[in-house]
């Protein structure tokens, strides 16, 4: 792990500096890709819970793709794509999918890996 | 991404892909499916985005019919079926011409057979149940 170079000499790391760690630096602009089909329930409601959980936790870092698989079915294919809606976040990598509408904002957390803003502090 | 992911850790990550998959349908979070045919990528929508226009035709004050092409109706909106004092249950399979005042079925003959590419209008006087007559503006189009 090259990452630990800096810490060789110290104690070693806790839980809470791992977690911080591996997670994306504060500045990181996340890439989210969420596949939609068309105006379906689910499908609007993954954006309005998408974009809640984004304002709350990514404010000012994220950015939101949506690909309507209605219009353009053969988008499917790059990211692998079977139920929607599907969210995948490219950025940072690795690469994540969350299948669903994103209705448990728990699940969606750590499916995305956002800590919440609150345990950071 | 072309990884050079270990293959148990690719495997794993399609299993656990395939568990979020299941668990989804299973809830309910997902209304659309990507399905692969011979002519490319398809997708299916469990309720549909045509959801809006079934409920405004369902809930719209003008009586709506859909008739196969001898006039047998398919399919009545509750405004109709309560125009006409009916149970919808029992208008479904009946000819629309039944309801028609007997003076004005030519006149219904002849929008019902008109041109198919112009929306045919015209007065048409329906017959109620208890005999009573009721003057209605039809509009028929293909």
């Amino acid at each position: 792990m090259k990452k630990s170079e800096k810490n060789k000499d110290a104690t070693p790391l806790s839980l809470q500096e791992i977690r911080e760690r591996n997670e994306p630096g504060e500045n990181e602009v996340w890439q989210l890709r969420l596949y939609v089909a068309g105006q379906t329930p689910r499908s609007v409601a993954a954006f309005a819970n998408l974009k809640r959980i984004c304002e709350d936790h990514l404010a000012g870092r994220y950015n939101i793709e949506v690909v309507d698989l209605v219009k353009h079915p053969q988008l499917a294919a790059g990211d692998q794509i079977l139920a929607i809606p599907t969210l995948v976040r490219k950025l940072p990598q690795p690469l994540r999918k969350i299948v669903g509408d994103l209705r448990d904002t728990e699940r969606a957390l750590v499916g995305l890996q956002i800590r919440p803003a609150a345990m950071g502090e | 991404m072309k990884s050079e992911m270990p293959e148990v850790e690719r495997s794993q990550q399609l299993m656990e892909e395939a568990e979020q998959t299941l668990r989804a349908i299973q809830y309910g979070t997902v209304d659309a499916f990507v399905v692969e045919e011979p002519e490319g990528h398809r997708v299916y929508t469990l309720e549909g985005s045509d959801l809006p226009y079934s409920a405004l035709v369902e809930k719209m004050q003008q009586g709506a019919a859909m008739l196969d092409a001898r006039g047998c109706i398919v399919y009545c909106n509750l405004s109709l079926a309560q125009l006409l004092g009916v149970e919808r249950e029992t208008i479904i399979g009946r000819y629309l011409l039944d309801f028609v005042a007997s003076e004005d079925r030519p006149a219904y003959e002849r929008l019902l057979h008109g041109n198919p590419n112009v929306s045919n209008e015209g007065e048409i006087r329906l017959q109620l149940s208890d005999g009573s007559l009721i003057a209605t503006n039809f509009s028929f189009s293909l």
